[in-house]
């Protein structure tokens, strides 16, 4: 898990990398907000939320957000992880395909 | 969910929806006068709050029904439909079937019934979404609890950011049954322009298993008013029989849970404005400033500080004097929560009756004790309805007299010196005084009515038994006379008087003390005792000379005051305290005073001086004597007894009479 909540955009070339943090609910959205914005300038971005334990509404809005627009744009979107809790949430608010999650977890 | 018993919330809960009633039925009752979207709005609030608090505090049946209602609400608050005197009459129904609710909960009896389910029906009937579920359909997908349900749930902006979280909501409904949730994406904005905490989606849920309506809307409870809600049953079924329409038949059945609650289940505390206890926390803070300033005085004093000490006590005088008034007030109430009952009375004893009637109530702010409030409601009731049953024409009948057809009821409470003055006033047919006299001859009350005044024939009216209407209407004829009025009145220490003018109609002056806690009081002395004289009842005291006086056969002693002969009541005697008394009249005082309308002297010593009496029961410390209505603590410690003028000169009627 780590501590994840610090600055963990990290662009690679075309590609850029969100870690989401444990805690991902709307106090902590500003900064994950303007990850995900850095992340659409890239034609790739990698998400990474294996380490979610907590996840809220305007959590999974915000990434919603973001893959219909990266998607607009024609960017790819990875899951590189995406813990149970944050799979459910979005399985519970109808939003699996609009994230496009893959169907499990890879490690 | 944690177990924390809502129990204890619930007298806060029932005194609060009790309020909310109060304002949706006056609200109500101006929206069929014509009314504004602001009086919908206030209505649907106090619906809504009602719900909210029935389905948090555990009760589902009383949710459902006002769910019904508030979705009714709804309609008239979207202009989806225009307001018309039967969804006002609805309405006005079901608010009298939620105070039967609240009854039974209050109880803890089950709270709904054959009655609230019909009129949970007619609602939802009424709530005519654009493919209405059939009340048919509905009654047994309530009962049974339906299939398939279609949720459009589209949360307003602010929601999450007011801490609604639609996971919660989702993982109950997920509880109920099998959830289909598909979101609505289309008022996503760009991400640049997203604020993360505003709420763009929306969802249209299909919930599938046996669950009742009540059961979904239960979960969103806590953000009705943040979010567009539809809950629609997924008719799958054969259509059901003709629907219903808003059946009259219940109309009565809706009064009668009404009549026998009221004394039922009496909340017994009160609720206090902040701003009184603030002014009490104020007025404590300078009692201890003075306090503390009297308390220098321990250490050491001398004579030249006796100027200082003066102004000291002085103000604790005057700071206890307000403390005492401020006290008191956290008893006082307005008036308006009684009167708040009649505008919807009038309205429906008028339409019963066939007469128009214009109700207007004037100083509803004036406050008067709780406990006097508590009893002054069932006389006044009974006053208006006579006022309408008995007092008021038919239009027709006005139209002959030369009046317009609509009547009018006033009612008005004032202060008056140390009382509360309530008139019921009517601009009807006046008191119908061959018919009174006629009555009281056929009952024997009176052998005849030669040379009595119209006053006195008015007076007739308060006697026990006595009814004039000409046929018995469900309104008169209860067997509870204007007798029963005065001596409810009488036994809160005020009176009822009457005037009348044939043709011009009547006024009924209740004059009802402000508290019963204090009174205002002369201290007398008779022998070696103490009397406390109510000040509201003397009219003066006067020091008789010989020729003032007569004695007439019988014992009856008579003074002459101003132009009549009043007779003389000895307290000595009354009491039997005879001891050290004063026997001859020219050596004491006497004591004018007043009560059922009659004026007697009372005999005393002398009169020490005015002061306040805190009247201690003597019923609850000792037992109930006649003429003595209570007792105080006197500031040597000693008792003195407090009189009741009223029942000192019923005594002394009843003694001269054996």
């Amino acid at each position: 898990m780590g501590s994840s909540k610090a600055k963990s955009a990290t662009a690679s070339g075309a590609t850029t990398r969100v870690v989401l943090p444990a805690d991902c609910r709307i106090a902590d959205l500003p900064g994950v907000k303007s990850e995900l914005q850095a992340a659409l300038i890239t034609p790739a971005a990698e998400l990474d939320a294996s380490a979610v334990e907590r996840i809220d509404t305007a959590a999974l809005q915000l990434l919603a957000v973001f893959c219909r627009e990266a998607g607009a744009k024609g960017h790819t979107v990875t899951w590189l992880g995406a813990s149970t809790v944050l799979r459910d949430a979005a399985a519970l608010l109808g939003l699996t395909q609009t994230l496009e999650l893959p169907a499990a977890t890879p490690a | 969910m944690s177990t924390v018993s809502l129990a204890q919330f619930h007298q806060t809960f029932f005194e609060e929806s009790h309020e909310g009633l109060d304002a949706m039925e006056s609200a109500l009752l101006a929206l069929d006068g014509g009314g504004d979207a602001e009086l919908v709005h206030r209505i649907f609030r106090a619906a809504h709050s009602i719900k909210g608090g029935a389905a948090t505090f555990g009760f589902p049946d009383m949710a459902a029904f006002t769910h019904e209602a508030e979705s009714l609400l709804d309609e008239l608050r979207d202009g989806r439909r225009a307001v018309d005197a039967g969804i006002v009459e609805l309405l006005l129904r079901s608010v009298d079937c939620l105070r039967g609710m609240f009854a039974r909960a209050q109880a803890g009896e089950p709270l709904a019934d054959a009655h609230s389910e019909q009129l949970r029906q007619e609602l939802a009937a009424a709530v005519g979404r654009d493919a209405a579920p059939k009340p048919g359909a509905a009654k047994r997908a309530e009962a049974a609890g339906t299939s398939a349900w279609l949720i459009r749930f589209h949360p307003h902006q602010g929601m999450l950011a007011g801490g609604n979280e639609p996971l919660r909501m989702f993982r109950e409904l997920a509880e109920l049954g099998a959830l289909k949730v598909e979101p609505a994406l289309e008022k996503l904005p760009a991400l640049a322009s997203l604020e993360p905490s505003d709420c763009h989606l929306g969802w249209t849920i299909e919930l599938r298993g046996k669950v009742a309506r009540a059961a979904i809307a239960s979960v969103f409870d806590w953000v009705e008013g943040e979010c567009d809600l539809v809950i629609e049953e997924l008719v799958e079924a054969a259509p059901e029989p003709a629907p219903v329409a808003t059946a009259p038949t219940v109309a009565a059945a809706a009064s009668a849970p009404r009549a026998s609650r009221e004394a039922a289940a009496e909340a017994s505390s009160v609720r206090v404005g902040i701003d009184k206890i603030d002014s009490l926390i104020d007025l404590v803070g300078e009692l201890v400033i003075t306090q503390s300033m009297l308390d220098t005085f321990r250490e050491g004093f001398d004579a030249q500080r006796i100027e200082m000490l003066q102004h000291g006590l002085a103000q604790l005088a005057r700071h206890t004097r307000s403390l005492q008034e401020s006290v008191m007030g956290i008893r006082m109430l307005p008036i308006a929560s009684v009167f708040n009952r009649f505008p919807r009375m009038v309205r429906d004893l008028g339409q019963k009756l066939g007469k128009q009637v214009k109700l207007d109530l004037v100083g509803e702010h004036t406050e008067l004790d709780k406990t006097v409030l508590e009893k002054i409601g069932d006389p006044l009731v009974h006053l208006v309805r006579n006022a309408i049953d008995h007092g008021l024409e038919t239009p027709d009948r006005r139209r002959a007299a030369g009046k317009g057809d609509i009547g009018t009821l006033r009612l008005e409470a004032s202060h008056r010196g140390g009382s509360i003055v309530v008139e019921i006033s009517d601009d009807g047919a006046g008191l119908n005084r061959d018919a009174i006299v006629a009555k009281a001859l056929q009952r024997g009350l009176i052998g005849s009515a030669e040379g009595m005044s119209d006053e006195a024939v008015a007076e007739l009216i308060f006697q026990p038994g006595f009814s004039t209407a000409a046929t018995t209407t469900d309104l008169s004829g209860r067997g509870v006379g204007m007798d029963v009025v005065r001596r409810n009145v009488v036994d809160l220490g005020g009176n009822v008087a009457i005037r009348s003018v044939v043709g011009k109609g009547s006024v009924f002056t209740i004059t009802l003390p402000l508290t019963l806690a204090i009174i205002d009081g002369l201290t007398a002395v008779v022998g070696d005792e103490h009397y406390i004289v109510p000040l509201a009842s003397i009219v003066e005291s006067v020091q008789l000379r010989g020729e003032a006086l007569r004695t007439v056969t019988g014992g009856g002693e008579l003074f002459r005051f101003r132009d009549g002969w009043l007779p003389i009541i000895r307290l000595h005697d009354a009491f039997g305290c005879a001891s050290g008394a004063r026997s001859e009249i020219e050596q004491g005082l006497v004591i004018v005073v007043e009560g059922e309308g009659a004026r007697v002297g009372l005999f005393v010593d002398e009169l020490i001086g005015q002061q306040q009496a805190v009247v201690k029961s003597l019923e609850a410390n000792y037992r109930r004597v006649v003429g003595i209505s209570g007792a105080t603590i006197l500031a040597d410690g000693s008792v003195a007894l407090i009189v009741d003028v009223a029942g000192l000169i019923r005594q002394q009627g009843r003694r001269k009479a054996a």
